[in-house]
């Protein structure tokens, strides 16, 4: 009776089947379980593949050394001591040089004017016009004040330095026994000049010069002759005749003037700016890889001024020099005005040497401030400046020469990876045949001196430290500098072995990190290349150590661990295939004379363990060796690894693979170590009896 | 459905249209009901009493499942996309045989037919015009080849298993067909012949002849050893791409001679005709043999995102078979059927129909079948045995109501065996149609 209801239920589903669900072929598929049994995977694994190829050298008997490579502690020019401070030069500028163009003023004094100003005596003087008059003698006369203007160059000037030539001619034909002479400021009053000319015979001119220095000056002054006195005599009175005074000034130089001023150079000065670099480098030559030059010109002066500012010492990279030409505008009252600008320094040469070539880290520069007359009256004080800054910023050198200096760099304590068999967690390993060399390439154009003070083997997994003893531990380890042409990097190498040092315990004792600590001395000996050092920013130094072991090895219970971005199995998409569990067997034929225990345990994302592959000691047999400890035959192994349906979808989850294998040689007297040879290998082959699911 | 719709309508509307021509019909000129109602055979429908000139529409249905040792329960789970769980499994293979056969088809049918006054030879002619959904699938199979695929190699591994003369063809899609029968009606006979013209587009097609394969397993999975030569096209379609994968051309050639004394006798050519894959199928064929260890893997501790346990994929096992790949079109013989019936009439209540029919590919012996019918009024009940094809033997029972005139349906089964018995036979047909006679 279930039978017919089941043929009756099939036969009506067919007729439905037929009518209805004919969209569905075959878009949907049956699916299935299968019982499948095929090899899936293959490969052989050589030490290569174990290891980096970088780090094996096959040796002349085929047999493999490990070596490698660790750059200790590496450095540029930039992180020693060629590091050329920022710099930041200001100077103010005062108008210390004005200089007033030099004019002359010339007052005729006719005997008319002076008669007019001598009363009676000069009435009848006059009276005689033409004629011979016999004049007595004269005492104590003087003459009243007469304005000079000179405010058509000047309005007022305070002095600095400079004369004013006072000449009198004397143009009557009556002899002087003597002429005091003075010239007053026209509004304080105050003396300019006072001078007295004696014996001052007819037609007769003398000069006299007096020192203006310190002195106020207007431009209109007061001239006036003080006192006169002459011997007398008979002469022809001609009134025209006259006495002519001729007042010259001349290179005054002012404080402050309100007047014309003539085109001149306020300031011209050159400066050198010598750099102090740490370690006492002292450079004739820089190379700049980069920087700035950042110029700010501030003048307070009512005045246009062109400016100059030149750097004399620097040469582009295409040739040109630092040259900037700048107008300032007149400053306003009580103010000031500025400029700045930008230089990029990038490939700029510097000399050095100075003026004279003789001097070191020394730069020149060279301001001129010019000022242009404009005919205009113009008040200029010596309180008035040019301000100049200039900053050297972020200098990168390319290349210095000269002498670096002497300085010691202290290095560490300081701790690095050292990955030299990273995958080792744990387990004794022992090792026939180690060396290390201590490895320094020196870069640089001038001695160095290393001392290696302290280098310690960190086992980080066993918690254990293992310090380095070595003969020359502490000691100097001298490199010489680099040849400038051809440019070639000096390098020096010092041997670690079994007799200088316990380098065998370092290297097994398997570290992950050493601690360093050490120094670096530059230019040891001094200037012993007499400013012929020379420093490139690409080249440095470099402390490196090169581990190199022969894999010639006994190993007990050594644990070997490294994950893998790696899942068995990944969820199945919806209607997808996928393997619902199996059998899986590893067979191996091992070529290395280790045997070992292999597990792999998958994770979850965050690294918790899922589940592992094998639920018991698989194990990995060695290989057989003959009496010169090599492999004679391999040795075959099967690892089975069960997989229930549970534990599959329990895979599904997981993303990494830790890989654990603990390898061990085979303890024997006649080899108590193996050597590992570059055809030995590991032949796996994978295949799985497993249930298959075709998905629909 | 609404395409249907507008057929059904489409039907009517010429139907119409050409009832007004033969309603004229008389004596000579006109066509005569038969008892061979479709072009293409089928034994449920042979004897089926049809007016052929009447206008009229026809909705129908016919699908088939068969093996000659899977049981029914079997591919009807395999075709309803089932879980066949392992005493499914077990039901299949203990029947099966060194070779073994199945097919599966279906077809839905809507269409109609019509008489004219003048055609061929000036003579009145019944003209039909139909659309078809179908879906064919055909194969042969080694009893190895039914284990490996539904068991796995893990039960063949130590010997060798053999796939020789192994082969499938599924095609689906739209066939529109365009019919044509006239009658010769004299005194003593009547001759009946017909023919239609089948264009198909198809959907999706695939074919695998796999001439000679054989697998070894190693006890251990350490190897594979396989020789195999074969030929296979395909095409990655789907049913929501727009455009046909293949198409396909076909004919029907029906011929029938009914004498007063000795009954009727016809004879049926069905799907005579080519499978043409365009440019876009895939064809791959190979003929080697491999030693297969695994995949190499260069990089272990590098893998990629495939899965560790299964990395391979179609490409991958099409790459070791060592198969070449070419992408180009192809023509492949649609298997045809041919068939060859005789009726008599007893009396006014019972006829005989006695027949074979032969398809060509998948079947191994023709089927010889006897057909009985009692005519109730306008029912027809009709009982079905049958021996040869893929059934072994077969009973079935068939009940058709044809009118004059009006509705009628057509209700038929080829084989009830499988009733009792799914884990036993594996071959039954149901056949369903509505028809609608005019006046």
């Amino acid at each position: 009776m279930r039978g017919f209801c089941a043929a009756c239920s099939l036969w009506l589903g067919l007729g439905l089947l037929v009518l209805v669900s004919c969209q569905r072929f075959p878009e949907d598929q049956p699916s299935w379980d299968m019982q499948l049994l095929a090899p899936l995977l293959k490969t052989r694994l050589t030490i290569q593949d174990l290891l980096a190829d970088s780090l094996l050298q096959i040796n002349d008997d085929q047999s493999l050394s490990l070596v490698y490579r660790r750059n200790v502690y590496q450095a540029k020019l930039s992180d020693l001591a060629l590091q050329v401070p920022d710099t930041l030069l200001r100077s103010v500028f005062s108008l210390n040089n004005i200089n007033l163009s030099n004019q002359t003023l010339v007052y005729p004094y006719s005997l008319g004017a002076m008669c007019a100003q001598l009363g009676v005596l000069g009435l009848i003087i006059i009276g005689n016009q033409g004629q011979y008059f016999t004049i007595p003698p004269l005492m104590g006369l003087s003459v009243p004040e007469n304005l000079i203007d000179a405010s058509l160059f000047f309005e007022s000037a305070q002095i600095k330095s400079g004369f004013i030539d006072i000449t009198l001619e004397n143009g009557l034909p009556l002899a002087w026994n003597q002429i005091v002479f003075e010239i007053r400021n026209f509004s304080d009053q105050q003396v300019v000049v006072r001078d007295t000319f004696v014996d001052l015979s007819p037609f007769e001119k003398q000069t006299q010069s007096v020192d203006l220095s310190g002195k106020y000056v207007e431009g209109l002054l007061v001239a006036r002759i003080i006192d006169m006195s002459s011997p007398g005599g008979t002469v022809l009175v001609d009134t025209a005749d006259a006495m002519v005074l001729t007042l010259q000034v001349r290179d005054l130089s002012v404080y402050s003037a309100t007047a014309i001023f003539p085109s001149q150079d306020l300031i011209r000065e050159e400066r050198q700016i010598t750099y102090r670099i740490t370690g006492g480098a002292e450079l004739s030559q820089l190379q700049v890889r980069s920087g700035l030059l950042q110029l700010r010109l501030t003048s307070s002066v009512d005045q246009q001024l062109r400016v100059t500012f030149e750097m004399p010492s620097a040469v582009g990279p295409q040739g040109q020099s630092i040259a900037i030409q700048v107008v300032l505008p007149a400053a306003p009252a009580g103010g000031t005005v500025s400029y700045s600008r930008s230089i990029d320094l990038s490939n700029y040469s510097f000399d050095l040497t100075g003026a004279h070539g003789d001097q070191h880290n020394t730069l020149r520069s060279l301001l001129v401030v010019r000022m242009d007359s404009t005919g205009q009256l113009t008040t200029v004080a010596a309180s008035d400046s040019v301000a100049v800054e200039y900053e050297l910023l972020d200098l990168q050198p390319a290349y210095v020469r000269g002498y670096l200096g002497q300085q010691i760099a202290t290095f560490g304590p300081e701790e690095i990876e050292w990955n030299f068999l990273p995958s080792i967690r744990g387990g004794h390993i022992a090792f026939d045949q180690v060396s290390i060399s201590v490895r320094i390439a020196n870069g640089l154009g001038a001695p160095l001196r290393f001392r290696l003070y302290e280098l310690l083997s960190i086992n980080s997994q066993q918690g254990q430290t293992l310090g380095l003893s070595w003969d020359l531990m502490g000691k100097p380890l001298d490199v010489g500098p680099a040849t400038e042409s051809p440019y070639q990097v000096s390098q020096a190498s010092y041997q670690l072995n079994p007799w200088n040092s316990n380098v065998a315990a370092f290297v097994s004792h398997i570290p992950d990190k050493v601690r360093y600590r050490m120094d670096v001395f530059l230019n040891p000996f001094g200037n012993s290349n007499h400013y012929a050092d020379f420093a490139v920013d690409t080249a440095g130094l470099t402390f490196g150590l090169d581990a190199e072991v022969l894999l010639s090895l006994s190993a007990s219970d050594l644990i070997l661990i490294d994950t893998l971005e790696f899942s068995p199995a990944r969820p199945p998409d919806p209607h997808s295939a996928f393997v619902r569990s199996g059998v899986f067997t590893l067979h191996v034929d091992n070529g290395f004379p280790l045997q070992a225990a292999l597990q792999l345990y998958f994770c979850s994302p965050d690294f918790q363990i899922v589940d592992s592959l094998f639920t018991s000691l698989q194990m990995i047999a060695a290989a057989s060796v003959d009496a010169s400890c090599k492999v004679t035959a391999t040795q075959s192994s099967q690892l089975t690894a069960s997989i229930s349906e549970q534990k599959m979808q329990r895979l599904w989850g997981t993303e990494k693979t830790i890989v654990r294998v603990i390898l061990q040689t085979t303890a024997s007297d006649l080899c108590p170590q193996v050597k590992l040879y570059e055809d030995y290998g590991l032949d796996l082959r994978l295949t799985g009896s497993f249930t298959y699911y075709t998905g629909n | 459905m609404i395409s249907s719709r507008f057929l059904v309508l489409l039907f009517i509307a010429v139907g119409k249209a050409l009832s007004m021509q033969g309603r004229s019909f008389t004596g000579a000129d006109t066509l005569l009901p038969t008892w061979w109602p479709s072009l293409t055979f089928s034994v449920s429908e042979v004897g089926c009493y049809e007016p052929l000139g009447k206008n009229r529409l026809v909705l129908g249905a016919r699908g088939e499942l068969a093996s000659d040792a899977l049981p029914l329960a079997f591919t009807y789970a395999l075709v309803s996309n089932k879980f066949i769980d392992d005493p499914l499994k077990e039901v299949a293979q203990k029947q099966l045989l060194a070779h073994n056969r199945a097919v599966f088809t279906y077809r839905l049918h809507v269409g109609g037919h019509w008489p004219v006054r003048r055609w061929l030879f000036q003579r009145p002619a019944c003209v039909g015009l139909a659309l078809e959904q179908f879906n064919s699938l055909a194969t042969r199979f080694s009893r190895d080849a039914f284990v490996t695929i539904f068991y796995g190699n893990a039960h063949q591994a130590g010997r060798w298993v053999v796939y020789d003369n192994t082969s499938y063809l599924h095609y689906r899609g739209h066939r529109l067909s365009l019919s044509a029968r006239q009658q010769l009606n004299k005194s003593e006979h009547l001759l009946e012949w017909g023919a239609a013209m089948h264009l198909s587009a198809v959907q999706q097609a695939t074919a695998l002849l796999l001439h000679q394969g054989s697998l070894y397993t190693e006890p251990n999975g350490l190897f594979l050893d396989a020789s195999y030569r074969f030929h296979y096209t395909g095409n990655a379609s789907s049913s929501r791409r727009p455009l046909p994968v293949a198409w396909a051309g076909s004919l029907d050639l029906f011929g029938a001679l009914t004498l007063q004394t000795t009954g009727s006798w016809a004879f049926f050519l069905n799907d005579l005709g080519l499978l043409y894959w365009n440019k876009g199928a895939t064809h791959y064929e190979a003929d080697s043999t491999i030693h297969f260890t695994g995949i190499e893997v260069q990089q272990i501790f590098s893998p990629d995102d495939s899965s560790f346990f299964l990395p391979y994929s179609i490409d991958t096992l099409l790459k070791y078979l060592g198969a070449r790949q070419r992408q180009a079109h192809q023509l492949r013989w649609i298997p045809a059927t041919v068939a060859l019936n005789w009726q008599k009439v007893l009396n006014d209540r019972w006829r005989m129909i006695v027949g074979m029919v032969y398809r060509f590919y998948p079947d191994r012996l023709p089927l010889v079948y006897l057909k009985p019918t009692r005519q109730f009024a306008d029912i027809h009940v009709s009982g079905l045995m049958s021996v040869g094809g893929l059934a072994g033997y077969a009973l079935g029972v068939d009940v058709c109501y044809r009118p004059e005139t009006g509705p009628g349906f057509h209700l038929s089964c080829e084989n009830l065996l499988p009733l009792g018995a799914p884990s036993t036979y594996g071959t039954t047909t149901v056949f369903l149609k509505f028809s609608w006679t005019l006046p």
